[in-house]
């Protein structure tokens, strides 16, 4: 059976309320695989997904965010996936079908919020010695 | 702990920032409010617990997150943002090791008063606060005032 090429349409990113002022969680989504390259219906196969993200425009350096599965979502907290604060990063993302990878999305331009400064709490216990 | 001196105080001389009675405003949002510890003897050294944690819970570590601790006194309770610090001093100091090859950091957790008895008139008694300052410059709320008789 020849194999046929898969084109990965929309990369789009969401951010999603966070459950705590503790860590922001953001979810990068995209459109479904539906068809091969030449129009053909991808039918009932498995369409397996991996995401990335990478501080260059181009296809190096991309960085995988979290692991391969058939979900169209990935969502992530900026400081546990090492993203530099206050910097363009770019996300791509990336259709397998039986083994067949597809050429990466389109790159998709997404600022990094800069980093919030937190408030100490106040010193306790303070006695005269 | 360390005796911080004089030598490693960097007083801040705020010219009128000490007026003891009815210095500041009384009702702004960091008023603090929890009952003074009142000591029953000489004292000469103040101290605290440096904080391990921001006010979202998250742990601060103090080595690296706190800049340095403000110091404040009023004729009462009622510190606020209006108020301004009579001194600061630094969060963590550099000290020499046992074998005096280098420098370790230790935190700064007392303070010696003397340095603040130019803020209390002879015989009078105040309230002393402090306020943690991160590296952020973003300060943390009033600690819990207590009571200085300066004569004491």
């Amino acid at each position: 059976m020849q194999r046929k090429a898969i084109t990965m349409v929309f990369v789009f990113l969401m951010a999603i309320g966070a459950t705590a002022a503790i860590a922001q969680a953001e979810t990068l989504s995209w459109n479904a695989v539906t068809t091969y390259t030449d129009g053909t219906s991808i039918g009932s196969a498995t369409v397996t997904y991996q995401g990335y993200w990478s501080t260059s425009s181009g296809t190096s350096g991309l960085n995988p965010l979290g692991s391969s599965g058939t979900s169209r979502s990935r969502t992530f907290n900026v400081d546990t996936e090492g993203m530099p604060r206050g910097q363009t990063i770019y996300f791509r993302s990336r259709a397998t079908v039986a083994g067949t990878n597809s050429a990466y999305s389109s790159a998709f331009q997404w600022t990094v919020p800069a980093a919030t400064p937190k408030v100490p709490s106040a010193p306790n216990n303070l006695q005269m010695n | 702990m360390n005796r911080i001196g004089i030598t490693s105080l960097v007083a801040l001389i705020l010219a009128g920032s000490l007026i003891l009675a009815g210095c500041g405003g009384v009702s702004e949002e960091t008023s603090a409010t929890s009952t003074p510890s009142d000591p029953s003897g000489p004292a000469s050294f103040l101290a605290w617990d440096p904080p391990q944690t921001y006010e979202d819970n998250t742990p601060l570590d103090p080595y690296v997150d706190l800049d340095y601790y403000e110091f404040y006194i009023r004729a009462d309770m009622n510190f606020s943002d209006n108020d301004m610090p009579v001194a600061q001093v630094a969060a963590v100091e550099d000290i020499l090791s046992p074998d005096g090859q280098r420098y370790l950091q230790d935190l700064v957790t007392e303070f010696d008063l003397q340095n603040l008895l130019p803020f209390v008139p002879p015989g009078q008694s105040g309230y002393l606060s402090i306020r943690a300052v991160g590296v952020d410059g973003l300060k943390s709320d009033f600690s819990q005032p207590i009571r200085w008789n300066q004569v004491s």
